[in-house]
């Protein structure tokens, strides 16, 4: 079970890859993972990999929309890829696709 | 015939990922589906973050979880003795969030209410918050009647 986040800098775009879990207790991380690499990249295009991600509650939503406020302010973008059908049920649920679209990568 | 099961855990992130599996361990003998699990699992999990960031402010404490099983009805309690909540009705109004100076998405409420069948919220300021949970899942027989149908169609 990967339990720790990454990423990876892709081209113009930067490549966060989400841990099994995101809640409360990896949020931090995530966040502060994802703050970084806008520091360093200038980051005009955020792309978070839930590939590893079988559970997401409300604490990832509040994440995600922290970044998109940050990254909106950069006037960059976010996508989600990789959602199974659980997380992209939480997405759909709270509106947060109308934002940061799907995008298969 | 009442089954019931409690746990004590301190207030820490950690310590919800815990939570959630032994919650989904002790319901499992229901037979649900595991969409009915993870439903479950999403609601405990905003009720024991919230005992932990609003209830304790993410200091110390003890959070208290009950389940209980009554034939295909369950109650799950998470409860804190920490600051409570003085506006029951604002709090769990949708977007709201007494921390907005965290990124919190005002949604756990919100998420509680879609997952579980009932939602009870009992608090006094100073004291402490109950969150109750209620789930029916449907009979064990159901569940294999509905399975038998279906293989029976692809056949």
């Amino acid at each position: 079970m990967k339990t720790e986040s990454g990423y990876q800098c892709v081209g113009e775009y930067v490549r966060i890859y989400l841990p099994s879990e995101v809640d409360e207790n990896s949020c931090p991380q995530i966040s502060h993972i994802a703050r970084e690499c806008m520091k360093k990249q200038g980051v005009e295009q955020l792309v978070f990999d839930f590939s590893n991600t079988v559970f997401m509650d409300s604490a990832g939503i509040g994440m995600l929309l922290a970044r998109y406020k940050e990254v909106s302010f950069e006037k960059g973008k976010i996508f989600l890829t990789g959602e199974n059908e659980r997380v992209s049920r939480i997405l759909k649920m709270s509106g947060i696709y109308t934002i940061m679209p799907h995008i298969h990568i | 015939m009442c089954e019931t099961m409690q746990l004590q855990v301190d207030s820490d992130s950690r310590n919800i990922s815990f939570v959630r599996a032994v919650v989904a361990a002790f319901f499992s003998r229901l037979d649900p589906t595991v969409e009915e699990l993870e439903d479950v699992k999403t609601a405990v999990s905003e009720a024991v973050t919230n005992a932990i960031i609003h209830g304790y402010g993410n200091g110390p404490g003890v959070v208290e979880i009950k389940c209980t099983i009554i034939g295909k009805e369950t109650s799950t309690m998470i409860q804190d003795w920490g600051v409570g909540i003085a506006d029951v009705k604002k709090a769990m109004e949708p977007l709201y969030t007494g921390r907005p100076d965290l990124e919190r998405s005002g949604m756990g409420f919100s998420f509680m209410e879609a997952f579980m069948d009932t939602v009870c919220v009992e608090s006094t300021p100073g004291r402490g918050t109950k969150v109750i949970l209620g789930k029916i899942f449907p009979d064990v027989a159901e569940g294999w009647k509905q399975a038998a149908a279906s293989a029976g169609e692809r056949v």
